[in-house]
């Protein structure tokens, strides 16, 4: 990948080098980790705006894992929120979202918590051993496994009931029907 | 299909590109608004210092309105306008006109004595209370001070018999006494009757120091409870036989300053006193021995004592709403105000258990007793401690992750 610097930024370039080389992958998996209201990239800008507050990427052990990490946080945190403001203020929640309009089927993930959908994701997709699974997102390897076969039976589950149904037009918490990109 | 349906997901929207997420996630971290746990962290010490003000505020709004309870009074400063004066040598510090806020001597004065050096009353504040303990006052109900009067003194485990212008051993009274339901009374008979019911608790007192060469003459103002001055006199005569041992009392009738007033002698050899009241006071004059000789005894005192003005009297000296006690019922009221939205704070937001400690602090704040406010202020301090630890524990939960481990598959690029 061709490191590119943006013009006028601080910090050294090894920094930008860096993240160029692991934004696609941070990417990928904040839009997997992060619920559909959730634009992915403010994840991932929140989580690197966090880092450089403090220090430059190039002090972390494991830049990627770390960001892994603190996207997981930071959707796990933003679903919070939302649950509360979804019990006791429905209108708020929905006032002013514009959020993009995905496929429903995209939308039986959320059955899933963000730790749920990263781990996963991380093993199911881009097919990391449980053991590097566990280091990356600061569990244990036996929780990676447990959560690995839990997950994959709620998705089943989830995805059986979607197939009963059958009806492309279920409507999901901010989902349309517009295709995704892909 | 789940794997496709991950990457699918995975491939969600249109990414803005690493260029522009990293030059605006740069000009967060530069602008320090970035709202992630670096900010949070950093005003951790900041919450830690508001909690810390905050129960430090409500402690001292504790400590204060306990002390609300008991009377506000502040010393005799006051003349009152009208003129009684019975002598004829006045000078101008004793116009009883000047009616100042600040504290100044009374404009009393005994003939013969220095009046250039009466001494200002001494800043004593705090009402000085003993534990009070009730006595039964038993006198000739036609002329209380003339005859014999009893004092049945109520203890906890049983009575003391004290007695003035005693006509029989005191022992003889003490024989009279009898349990009653009420408590300890003398039995009724033909002399006695029970005529008050008064306790020996004695407030501070304000001194005033009249010089005559070496002679003194010390009179003392004593806030009594309630309007009554009957009562002032009550209690006095309750302290003075009971407060310390004295071989006899004897009470004779005069007038001070134009009130009814009482002399008690004090035998073997003791000094006199002169004690009247009025409606906020009862005064008592000792006079002491000078270096030239006996003192004046206090009851030849009691025609030469002037007064300039109708009393002596005093602000606040019953309780009432003041303008501070006003302001600390404000403060209350803003303290339970915020105690019930914290209560709901945590209920919606925080853990429950929180919402059920502040609870309790409420439920002590609005009946808290003596005790209770001790519970309270415990209550305040645990409060303060889960409060501390749910911050330290949200700032480590927070968007950043800690530090990770070396080793893992996570290959940058």
């Amino acid at each position: 990948m061709q490191a590119h610097q943006p013009a006028g930024e601080p910090g050294p370039s090894s920094d930008w080098e860096l993240f160029e080389a692991i934004y696609p992958k941070l990417r990928r998996f904040a839009a997997v980790v992060a619920d559909l209201d959730i634009d992915p990239d403010d994840l991932v800008h929140d989580a690197v705006a966090a880092v450089l507050a403090r220090r430059s990427l190039g002090d972390l052990d494991q830049p990627l894992g770390y960001l892994k990490k603190a996207i997981v946080n930071g959707s796990a945190n933003h679903r919070r929120r939302q649950s509360v403001f979804r019990k006791y203020a429905p209108r708020l929640l929905t006032a002013d979202h514009d959020f993009e309009q995905y496929p429903s089927d995209l939308a039986i993930l959320d059955v899933l918590e963000p730790m749920d959908r990263a781990v996963i994701f991380l093993a199911d997709v881009e097919g990391l051993p449980h053991a590097v699974i566990a280091e990356e997102l600061g569990l244990s390897a036996g929780a990676v496994r447990k959560r690995v076969s839990r997950s994959r039976r709620k998705l089943a589950a989830a995805l059986e009931a979607h197939d009963v149904d059958d009806t492309n037009e279920t409507v999901w918490p901010g989902v349309g029907m517009e295709g995704a990109n892909r | 299909m789940t794997n496709d349906l991950l990457e699918r997901r995975a491939d969600r929207g249109t990414p803005r590109g690493a260029a522009q997420v990293w030059t605006e996630a740069h000009r967060t971290a530069s602008a320090g608004a970035g709202g992630g746990a670096d900010q949070r962290r950093s005003r951790a010490p900041f919450r830690l210092i508001l909690v810390g003000l905050i129960v430090s505020i409500g402690a001292v709004l504790i400590i204060g309105l306990s002390g609300l309870g008991e009377w506000s009074i502040q010393q005799p400063d006051r003349i009152d306008q009208a003129d009684r004066d019975q002598g004829d040598d006045r000078d101008d510090q004793d116009d009883g006109s000047e009616q100042g806020s600040d504290p100044r001597p009374p404009s009393l004065r005994i003939e013969g004595f220095d009046r250039t050096e009466v001494s200002g009353p001494p800043p004593l504040v705090a009402p000085t209370v003993v534990d009070p303990i009730e006595h039964f006052i038993y006198a000739s109900s036609t002329d209380p001070w003339s005859e014999s009067i009893v004092g049945v003194e109520q203890l906890s485990d049983g009575y003391r018999v004290w007695g003035v212008n005693l006509d029989l051993p005191l022992v003889d009274y003490a024989e009279l006494v009898t349990r009653t339901p009420s408590g300890w009374e003398l039995e009724p008979n033909e002399l006695q009757a029970r005529v008050g019911t008064t306790t020996d608790r004695m407030f501070g007192s304000w001194q005033f120091t009249f010089v005559d060469g070496d002679e003194q003459a010390v009179l003392l103002a004593t806030p009594h409870s309630g309007n009554d001055p009957v009562d002032g006199l009550w209690s006095h005569l309750a302290w003075a036989a009971t407060s310390e041992p004295r071989p006899s009392i004897d009470v004779s009738r005069t007038t001070a300053v134009g009130e009814p007033a009482l002399v008690f002698e004090f035998g073997g050899g003791q000094y006199d006193e002169l004690v009247w009241a009025d409606g906020d006071f009862t005064y008592w004059l000792r006079s002491w021995e000078g270096a030239s000789g006996p003192p004046t005894e206090a009851s030849l005192l009691a025609d030469r004592i002037y007064l300039d003005g109708d009393s002596i009297s005093v602000r606040d000296a019953v309780p009432g709403v003041s303008g501070s006690q006003a302001l600390a019922f404000m403060l209350l009221l803003v303290v339970v105000i915020a105690i019930v939205a914290s209560v709901g704070f945590f209920l919606l937001r925080g853990p429950r258990i929180l919402a059920l400690v502040v609870g309790w602090i409420l439920f002590l704040a609005w009946g808290a007793d003596d005790e209770g406010w001790l519970w309270l202020g415990l209550s305040v301090v645990v409060l303060a401690g889960v409060w501390m630890l749910r911050v330290f524990m949200s700032t480590d939960s927070a968007q950043e992750a800690e530090p990770l481990g070396q080793s893992g598959g996570a290959d940058p690029g």
